[in-house]
């Protein structure tokens, strides 16, 4: 059978990441030049340029999780570990791995004691064994051939340890210090030659000269721990800050019992990190408090750049003093000059402080959804914001400020509660969004609001429209708006048991006119619908948007949304739960509706009004494909299942799916259909969201997804022309490489797509009485037409001539009226288009990618060619 | 519920991260007016010039050639005023008793008036001088117009007759009594000479043919008619009596158009402006409202300060008169000059930098700031410092003229976790201040949550120590009373509720039998099942636990 084939295919499939992972687990460091910043993501290092903020390369080769990163002194050798002690050096500028060390290899295998822990099998296995769990956190390499010092965290201990590597990684001592489990827990510092190393538990401060070797223990008498300690980079300076918000500075401690210190104090919330600049006149630090603060350590002065957008993790400052990057809890990278303004942005995939900071009742979207326009996930981003989140080129578009209010930073003594997102839905043209934001805070009356914003064509954002505070009484459980095209309509449900219909008034006005035009469009409350008092739950529109559903506790009732009319109820005797989640079916399953119930799945028949079939089974999720009848459904136990509403089989089923905790789940269209995959997979491709805020996605293996911005390096990269890779820098070397390399052989990948597809679409669709003169359809259609043609020429001459063959039969019955004319323009449009169709399904990733950015390019010139 | 175009929306890549968005007092301001064509057409009408006149102003009637002076109908004497000089141009004197409805002819030439002593009057405008007097009238007229033709006049009176002279003869052509009450309105058709219509105090408006000889048409308006108008068309009527206006078809026997209820009191006077396209109707309760012709829909109304007895506009209308019953007369015309636009400041960082300056590559080149104006209260709430942004807040302006912004420094702080410290430690003084604007702003269901959750937290700080200020107490008392009050309200506002949704629902299921009856939509007006809402529902359970505390 097909299915059980389709069923082996799957079982191949490979869970992906596809988005998300941290670019700020650890600090990331300057080039020497201030140009080029690198950032641990994951297994490989990224770099990104300063000037621009664009991704320039990845170096790769590690295969664990990197540990952190390190440009050795003096050298061009960008450094590594792994959390597994695998060290690898990379020359700086071509990625290019230099030299792979290893100090320290996981013990594996059981035979071996594991109390022995550093000692016994070194000499057997030339390496170190380390307890199982035990992993290396941070690393530092004196220079090049020079000592390695590695900091080993072990399970089961409260603390940290220091190993000394001696330059060929076989000999090793352990330091006398019991580390803190931070990341900025040591720092080296020192003129070449001279360096030290300065370390922290919660009450001490040890410190190390390393030639010496000889390590010193300084108590600091405060009741709070110390979290974390920098040192500068020449002379003998530590600043350590502390959980009460202090920072200290030490001077003279590598000689002196009781070296002075000074204390500067402004942070309420502990100090995150402290970065000296490079004279050391002052420092910068950073917290909680989403303010980076920089002090002049002579006249005790500081500056603040506030509202820096979220808590702040690492400071650091480049070389030339020209740039301060912070790492934010956001998961973005800010590089901030020296003038206090924020100069550029890195940053990935957003994440939700909310959820990173797990508080309580943290709200996030109830469903995640897809931005009709850009084709972007819409989720929550910083707080308070959406981030519209672009799938196809996997980069964070821009993030939307929904609430318009300032990000509250946690207090000492008091939990704050920022306004979040809860909902937001799309009309399908993507010319109007409606979202719902939410501030719970037990001590305070509940705040909600419900925005509807207008997206403007011409400044290409979205413009509040609407706010209307309270819709509901209580909390709003779903919203949605009305898909297809008619008039808008948009469903709200909230906690006081209502459902309400809101509608768009007034005409609407060019932009400019907004402030005057006579009947300026604005959402109204239609109409409020109750049924028997019960409960409100979920909402949902059939996909043609004729048809409004509700969930009243357990009865799913179905309404008319331009009446509010009650059509019917539906409710079934045995099955009493109350309904968490409703789909209606797409497709050939538009007559059914999939009903979530606590331990069940129900799905009515519309036309008949009568149960389908029921399935015991508890699922967390369900998402629809809006291109398919397709479903999934994620169950407790996080297992996928793949199901049509049609059918109680399931298509697909994965067991345990993932470890996470899978939060969202949506289906995002395929730029074109994939008939190679699986029946499920041809038109949308599933992605999740698990707790740890990676998006992932099940792919078969041999598809090696690079999430890339850029290309990566091009020309001779010993050249140093990293720089000029920008897109603009790309085209110029595309230019000059083309002049004596082969040009690619572009034209038959052009045609992604059906080409003309619109204009013979809009040609056919139009009633004869209705259409312009020909003389005004002719050119754009002829043009598209054209288009093809060129592309075609020269590969396909046979097809073609077959196609002229065509054309000229036609021809010959030449005095036909208009309607058969027509005719005959479909029937030649037809051929070329499957014609070019055909080879793109056998394209792989690669050409995809590169024939969607041709698709891209504008064609106007053909039009000026007629 | 608020409409905001663009005052706070806005893309974070716009705005930079670092900037303090200042606090939102739009979710708690009143809604804003609806901002339509209409509205800004008809508040372009600048700063009124008062005239003061002697008695209640009769009539209005501006002339249809330029310069529109217009003639105010005044006790004994009818006067001609320059709407560009804004004064008085010529004054009609010679009437033994109260002149009433003078009107200009179609050419602005000759002028018509009616008097107390039964007699109409005709002057020539540029000379002043009398040229006809016209008598045969036992009664005042009150009333008088030029038919179409230009060479008849229509005169209205309280004989209950109606009369049409013939100008060149001075002797009635036409006399008709059908009315059995005074006749207080008139008009002749815009288009056919022969056709004539009038209002009288026995409720009914009469259209008469002169070719006929008789009336041809009765139409029962249902209280006494104050004003009669014809369309330019000539083809529709309006009658104005009582506090309504119907709208007739003349053409069509007669036929009830459109009813419109927009007054309380008697409307007194009906003018068509806008060449047409707008209908005005002015009343004693001191409104002018503006209906579009088109749907009878009211577009605009204009408010005075006394009630208004009649009104008159000039073509284009660029000037409106509005004549009082206490004799005042208010004249608007509308600004059509272009204000002269503000020359930009230059930057001030610019103006030492010379002209030809450039910069060179070893100038780091610094860009100015654009410095956002911020609200004191924002300031200090920037700067975290909640207790002046509390008293900010509480000063008599803000907290009596835009309680807005209080609300929002609330809520704000609220959401701070910072209304304990900013409202601790006050003296007597400022904590009356600050009950007093509770007491007066909680019934307003925009503010009452936040002002809940602020009185929570003011009897967390003080309740200890209430009794140590008598005039504290004494507040809080009332307050209690308020809200007990409010309580009140809310249960009598769900009863209402109640009711309406019954009707409702009742007419929903009578007309549409076949529905089931177990739906209860209430197509409720969105504003006011809002406030219904907002105030019912919502706030009874915290009201009720409030009053506990404070009992």
């Amino acid at each position: 059978m097909a299915n059980t084939e389709v069923r082996m295919n799957d079982n191949e499939l490979v869970l992906k990441r596809k988005g998300g992972g941290s670019i700020v687990s650890h600090p990331p460091v300057f080039s020497s030049d201030s140009e080029v910043i690198y950032i641990v993501w994951g297994n490989s290092v990224r770099s990104y340029s300063t000037q621009t903020g664009e991704f320039l390369q990845e170096y790769e080769g590690l295969t664990e999780r990197s540990a952190g990163v390190q440009l050795i002194r003096g050298t061009e050798t960008l450094a590594t570990c792994s959390r597994k002690g695998e060290i690898i050096f990379w020359s700086r500028k071509s990625a290019v791995v230099q030299e792979r060390k290893v100090t320290i290899r996981l013990f594996m295998p059981c035979s071996y004691s594991t109390s022995g822990l550093f000692l016994i099998s070194y000499e057997f296995l030339q390496d170190i064994i380390l307890p199982p769990g035990a992993i290396v956190t941070g690393f530092h390499i004196l220079r090049k051939e020079g000592d390695v010092f590695v900091v080993t965290q072990n399970s089961n201990k409260d603390h940290q340890s220091m190993l000394r590597f001696k330059p060929d990684c076989k000999t090793y001592q352990k330091l006398e210090m019991k580390l803190n489990k931070q990341i900025r827990c040591f720092a080296f510092g020192g003129e070449l030659g001279k360096e030290y190393l300065g370390g922290i538990s919660k009450q001490h401060l040890y410190v190390m000269k390393v030639k010496e070797g000889k390590v010193i223990r300084h108590t600091v008498g405060s009741e709070n721990g110390l979290v974390c300690v920098t040192a500068h980079p020449t002379e003998e300076i530590l600043a350590t800050g502390d959980h009460s918000g202090r920072i200290l500075i030490w001077r003279s401690f590598l000689d002196s019992k009781q070296p002075p210190k000074s204390i500067y104090h402004w942070h309420t919330l502990p100090v995150s990190d402290v970065c000296f600049s490079q004279e050391g006149s002052s420092m910068y630090s950073g917290g909680r408090e989403c303010v980076m603060v920089k002090w002049f350590l002579e006249y005790q002065e500081k500056k603040f750049l506030p509202r820096i957008g979220a808590p702040i993790r690492y400071v650091v400052v480049s070389p030339d003093n020209v740039f301060v990057a912070a790492c934010l809890d956001d998961n973005s990278i800010q590089l901030v000059n020296a003038q206090g303004k924020i100069k550029r942005v890195i940053q990935n995939f957003t994440w939700n402080a909310h959820i990173s900071e797990k508080l309580p009742d943290h709200t996030i979207l109830h469903k995640v959804r897809l931005d009709p326009r850009t084709n972007s996930l819409v989720m929550n981003g910083q707080p308070g914001h959406l981030q519209f989140f672009s799938m196809k080129s996997s980069k964070l578009l821009y993030n939307l400020d929904v609430v318009c209010q300032n990000y509250l930073t946690q207090e000492r003594n008091a939990v704050i509660y920022n306004t979040d997102v809860t909902h937001v839905a799309f009309t399908s043209n993507g010319n109007w969004m409606a979202t719902v934001e939410q501030r719970k805070d037990p001590e305070a009356s509940l705040e909600v609001r419900l925005k509807f914003w207008k997206y403007a064509e011409k400044t290409q954002n979205f413009y509040l429209n609407t706010c209307v505070e309270d819709p509901h009484f209580g909390e709003v459980k779903a919203l949605e708006m009305r898909p297809g095209s008619e008039d808008m309509l948009a469903v709200t449900s909230g906690a006081d048991s209502k459902i309400k219909i809101w509608y768009l008034f007034g005409m609407p006005s060019s932009l400019e006119k907004e402030s005057n035009s006579s009947s300026r469009e604005c959402w109204h409350c239609d109409a409020v619908c109750t049924y028997k008092d019960l409960p409100v739950g979920d909402v949902g529109f059939s996909f043609d948007g004729s048809i409004l559903g509700a969930v009243f506790s357990h009865s799913l009732t179905l309404w008319v949304p331009e009446t509010s009319d009650l059509k019917s109820s539906l409710s079934h005797p045995y099955f009493r739960e109350n309904i968490r989640q409703l789909q209606f079916g797409n497709g050939d399953c538009s007559h059914l509706v999939v009903c979530v119930m606590k331990t069940n799945v129900v799905v009515w028949n519309l036309l008949s009004l009568t149960v389908s079939w029921v399935v015991p089974i508890e699922l967390k999720l369900l998402a629809a494909d809006s291109l398919s009848s397709y479903m999934a459904g994620f169950t407790c136990d996080r297992d996928l299942i793949i199901f049509k509403p049609s059918d109680p089989q399931p298509v697909y089923t994965r067991k345990n799916i993932c470890p996470d905790t899978v939060l969202q789940a949506i289906f995002v269209p395929l730029s074109a259909n994939r008939s190679e995959l699986s029946n499920w997979q041809q038109k949308s491709q599933l992605y999740f969201l698990n707790q740890y805020q990676e998006l992932l996605a099940l792919e078969n293996p041999d598809e090696n997804f690079k999430e890339a911005a850029g290309s990566g390096l091009q020309g001779d990269p010993e050249e140093g022309r990293i720089l000029s890779l920008t897109p603009f820098g790309r085209m110029l070397a595309g230019v000059s490489q083309s002049t004596d390399v082969e040009p690619i052989e572009s034209s038959s990948f052009i045609s992604v797509g059906v080409p003309g597809e619109k204009e013979i679409k809009e040609f056919l669709s139009m009633p004869p009485h209705t259409m312009p003169p020909l003389r005004f359809i002719c050119n754009p259609l002829l043009a598209s037409l054209i288009r093809r043609t060129r592309k075609t020429e020269g590969k396909e001459d046979p097809e073609m001539d077959v196609d002229e063959d065509n054309d000229s039969g036609m021809e010959s019955e030449e005095n036909k009226d208009v309607l058969e004319e027509m005719e005959r323009m479909e029937i030649i449009d037809e051929k070329p288009v499957r014609k070019i169709y055909r080879p793109r399904i056998e394209s792989t990733p690669e050409l995809e990618k590169a024939l969607s950015g041709i698709l891209k390019e504008k064609t106007d010139w053909v039009s000026s060619l007629l | 519920m608020y409409h905001n175009s663009d005052k706070c929306a806005s893309k974070a890549s716009k705005v930079s991260m670092a900037d303090f968005k200042p606090s939102n007092f739009n979710i708690y301001s009143k809604p804003q007016l609806k901002i339509t064509e209409d509205y800004l057409y008809w508040k372009k009408y600048g700063v009124p010039v008062i005239f003061k006149e002697f008695g209640p102003i009769d009539f209005i009637d501006f002339s249809p050639v330029e310069p529109y002076f217009f003639a105010v109908t005044c006790s004994v004497r009818v006067q001609l005023f320059n709407p560009l000089l804004k004064e008085a141009a010529k004054s009609f004197s010679r009437f033994g008793k109260a002149a009433h409805g003078a009107s200009f002819r179609s050419d602005g030439n000759l002028l018509c008036v009616g008097d107390d002593d039964s007699n109409v009057k005709l002057f020539d405008i540029n000379t002043k001088s009398l040229l006809r007097v016209f008598k045969g009238h036992s009664g005042a007229v009150h009333r008088n117009f030029f038919t179409a033709d230009k060479t008849h006049i229509a005169s209205f009176s309280d004989d209950k007759s109606v009369i049409l002279w013939d100008i060149p003869t001075e002797k009635p052509v036409f006399t008709f009594k059908e009315h059995n009450d005074y006749i207080r309105a008139g008009a002749t058709s815009p288009i056919s000479p022969d056709i004539v219509l009038s209002g009288s105090y026995d409720q009914t408006v009469k259209l008469y043919d002169l070719r006929l000889d008789k009336a041809i048409l009765s139409v029962d308006h249902g209280s006494p008619v104050e004003s009669v108008i014809f369309l330019p068309t000539g083809g529709i009527f309006i009658s104005a009596g009582g506090s309504q206006v119907k709208v007739w078809d003349a053409l069509a026997g007669g036929r009830l158009l459109a009813k419109l209820s927009q007054h309380h009191k008697t409307v007194t006077s009906l003018r068509v402006g806008s060449n047409g396209r707008r209908l005005m109707s002015a009343s004693l309760d001191r409104h002018v409202k503006i209906y579009d012709i088109a749907t009878y829909q009211v577009v605009h109304t204009l408010d005075y300060p006394s009630p208004v007895l009649s009104m008159g506009i000039s073509e284009h209308d660029d000037t409106l008169a509005v004549g009082f019953t206490d004799g005042l007369i208010s004249m608007s015309r509308r600004e059509t000059e272009a204000k002269p636009t503000k020359r930009e400041r230059k930057r001030a960082a610019f103006r030492s930098i010379p002209e030809d300056f450039r910069p060179t590559a070893v100038d780091v080149f610094v860009h100015e700031e654009d410095k956002k104006m911020m609200s004191k209260h924002d300031a200090f709430l920037r700067k975290f410092e909640y207790s002046k942004a509390v008293d900010s807040v509480m000063l008599a302006y803000i907290a009596n003229k835009k309680p807005a912004i209080a609300v929002a420094v609330f809520q704000e702080l609220i959401r701070r976790k910072g209304l304990h410290g900013a409202l601790a430690g006050r003296e007597t003084k400022s904590l009356i201040k600050i009950m007093r604007f509770i007491l007066r702003n909680i019934g307003d269901h925009r503010f009452m949550r936040v002002l809940l959750d602020v009185v929570d937290v003011l009897l967390d700080v003080y309740g200890d120590s209430v009794n140590q200020s008598p005039e504290i107490a004494l507040l809080l008392e009332k307050l209690m009373n308020r809200l007990k009050e409010e309580e009140r309200m809310t249960v009598n506002l769900i009863n209402l509720q109640g009711s309406i949704e019954m009707l409702v629902a009742g007419m929903e299921s009578a007309n549409h039998p076949q529905s089931q009856s177990t739906v209860d939509l209430i197509p409720l007006n969105e504003s006011t099942q809002f406030d219904v809402n907002s105030i019912a529902g919502s706030q009874e359970m915290s009201n009720k636990q409030l009053i506990k505390t404070l009992s």
